[in-house]
């Protein structure tokens, strides 16, 4: 009854008119960037964060985790209407999306995504609100000996998820954390690589490194990639798939939901590798394999459940330990630092409207999402036209009044330069961003934790091996190491995730003029 | 140009840079629960691992794709003017400035559409961060009101 009645309360703040507000902007800002061409989710993100510091913690919250899975919803409208995956978890969805756009069935191929991620979202509010509290229980036991088990775990899923070189993929998460360090370190008082200046000794402003390293270096390369190839978007006769269609997607929904919630919730999991995950799986076990790739609508089906479903178990691990499984939970957890609220296991028990009124508002959100993808599909279509020339020149003002408004400090807007020459030379260099972030995240609590472990120890690490929950959670990334480094594994890893470096490209290869 | 060549290179450069700075922190820093010893520690990791990536770049040469640099210097210009121009001659003028210079990365259709694209940028800017999110920045530059 508990579970029902916590629901209930976290309905009751979620329909308040303001949060309702909120999820609505949310869920449309998250679906115009799914739509709008060569900005992706990460950077946008990134330059709608600061805007959010001006709401309510509660609504603000609300609004970037309606951004976050409306994303995945505008993904994949330009996935089947143009063959654009507007984000890395909807790559698969062009495969047979567009190609029942292209005979005559966008409507259903768009109705068949809606309402399986519909689906999916519905279940997984429900497992979240299952799942969270008694992860919470669990993680009020854990001490520092945990905790840096815990945060060794999600960095080094991070590395092993991230795509690309997996020693450029250390170097990124090592130098993430070495940036987290910026500024006075709170044990001691001692200014930790401040060169001197008072601006640093509160660390590098998060918001203004996240926007350099993405957005800024993303137009960049947004513009460079420019072929000026025009767009051939699908006409859309009906929306309502056919009974046939629905006797062929049941089955895929339900199995796309469950691999895509146990895919969310593991570090490093996300939406990317469930897709790819749902879509191998219905392509093994469908009795028609050869129509795959043809048009099939399980291909869109299990898909599409499986990214939203694993998008929102993303927060269980966010939420309840407050370890972040990707670039853009990251993101979230930095928005709910700046908010004053620390993720983590204190989050249900001291702010419960946070925490149950975000799960109520995810269930209104995706609602919400299916009535703007169907009815409104038209409007969307029309943005599908805006040329990108149009766009990034007030992408580029809210990037620099956002860094700026973060605190007031012209220095942030220095700070967001050098990263995003930084975020440039690192895309040309090959190196993934992604697990940067991650260590900037948790890197402070790395060092904390750490410490404080070690001194209880006296500086023993065998203490790591002497608590049991540390030593299993060090166990299992060890595993995990292990098994990522076993040839037949990293190749389907290096296969799964060339869909996320294939979708940044594609996506930033939009017509400029 | 060597991509992971010069991938391992930066690497290292910010390792050493980090050891040095690990370096000059406080005496009373060491030790394994002072201020200067994950740093420290992360500091080897760096540069073992870009010796590593250089190493692989050496065996398994990659060139690195050109950089173009008329898109990126436009828009770090743009910011940089957006910060010059913040603090006092308000937000018209800087997302103005900051638009168009930020314009000049990509090839226009023509210039009435490039003045119009900034016009309608500074008025969402006023309105959506001076209006509706109440910024505590001042619209106009300070030395006309």
């Amino acid at each position: 009854m508990d579970l029902l009645n916590n629901l209930i309360y976290g309905m009751s703040v979620a329909v308040s008119l303001q949060n309702l507000g909120f999820c609505f902007l949310g869920a449309l800002l998250g679906t115009l960037i799914g739509v709008l061409p060569g900005i992706g989710p990460l950077a946008t993100f990134a330059i709608l964060l600061p805007i959010s510091f001006y709401l309510p913690p509660v609504g603000a919250i609300i609004m970037l985790a309606g951004v976050y899975y409306g994303a995945q919803y505008g993904g994949s409208i330009t996935s089947i209407l143009v063959n654009i995956p507007g984000e890395a978890s909807t790559v698969v969805t062009c495969l047979d999306g567009h190609q029942m756009a292209l005979q005559g069935r966008a409507g259903a191929a768009l109705a068949t995504a809606a309402l399986g991620s519909f689906f999916a979202g519905c279940v997984v509010t429900v497992f979240i609100a299952i799942a969270g509290p008694t992860l919470v229980k669990l993680a009020l036991l854990f001490g520092p000996e945990e905790y840096v088990a815990l945060l060794a775990l999600g960095l080094v899923s991070g590395v092993l998820l991230s795509g690309g070189s997996i020693a450029k993929a250390i170097a990124m998460v090592l130098i993430g954390i070495l940036l987290s360090l910026v500024g006075m370190d709170v044990n001691s008082g001692v200014e930790r690589f401040t060169f001197g200046m008072f601006e640093l000794s509160d660390g590098l402003g998060f918001t203004a490194v996240s926007i350099g390293l993405f957005g800024i270096a993303e137009i960049a390369s947004s513009l460079e990639d420019t072929d000026g190839k025009g767009r051939n978007i699908a006409k859309i006769t009906s929306l309502w798939p056919t009974r046939d269609d629905f006797r062929r997607s049941w089955a895929p929904v339900l199995r796309g939901t469950a691999l895509g919630t146990l895919l969310g919730i593991l570090p490093g999991g996300g939406g990317t590798i469930a897709a790819f995950g749902a879509y191998s799986l219905e392509r093994k076990v469908s009795r028609r394999p050869g129509m795959f790739g043809r048009g099939a609508v399980e291909g869109v089906a299990g898909p599409e459940s499986a990214n939203n479903a694993a998008s929102q178990a993303n927060f269980i691990p966010m939420l309840s330990l407050g370890i972040p499984p990707n670039a853009l939970m990251a993101l979230m957890m930095g928005a709910m630092i700046t908010h004053g609220i620390a993720p983590g296991p204190q989050v249900m028990i001291r702010q419960p409207d946070l925490f149950w009124g975000l799960i109520a508002s995810m269930w209104i959100g995706n609602l919400i999402l299916v009535i703007l993808n169907l009815p409104l599909i038209g409007i969307w279509v029309s943005l599908l036209r805006i040329k990108y020339v149009f766009l990034f020149p007030g992408i580029l003002v809210l990037a620099a009044i956002g860094a700026f408004a973060e605190s007031n400090q012209v220095f942030d807007i220095y700070v967001l330069t050098g990263f995003a020459v930084l975020g440039y030379a690192l895309k040309k260099l090959d190196f993934p961003v992604a697990p940067l972030l991650l260590g900037l995240v948790l890197g402070k609590q790395l060092d904390e934790q750490l410490r404080r472990a070690l001194l209880l120890s006296d500086g023993d690490w065998m203490t790591f091996i002497r608590h049991p929950i540390a030593l299993g959670l060090m166990t299992f990334t060890a595993v995990l190491v292990v098994l990522i480094a076993l040839p037949s594994l990293r190749r389907s890893r290096d296969e799964a995730l060339q869909g996320e470096e294939g979708a940044s490209s594609t996506a930033s290869n939009v017509p400029a003029a | 140009m060597n991509r992971d060549v010069i991938a391992g290179l930066l690497v290292l450069a910010i390792g050493i840079v980090t050891l040095l700075l690990v370096a000059r922190l406080p005496a009373d820093a060491g030790g394994t629960a002072g201020a200067a010893y994950l740093p420290g520690l992360i500091a080897y990791g760096v540069l073992a691992t870009g010796a590593f990536i250089g190493a692989q770049g050496l065996r398994a040469p990659v060139k690195m794709t050109a950089w173009s640099w008329r898109p990126l210097s436009a828009l770090i210009l743009g910011v940089l003017t957006f910060g010059l121009l913040i603090e006092h001659a308000g937000l018209v003028l800087a997302s103005g400035c900051c638009a168009f210079i930020g314009s000049l990365a990509a090839p226009f259709p023509g210039w009435k559409q490039r003045c119009a694209t900034i016009i309608i940028i500074c008025a969402l800017a006023v309105l959506i961060f001076k209006y509706l999110l109440g910024l505590n920045i001042s619209v106009w530059p300070t030395w006309i009101s």
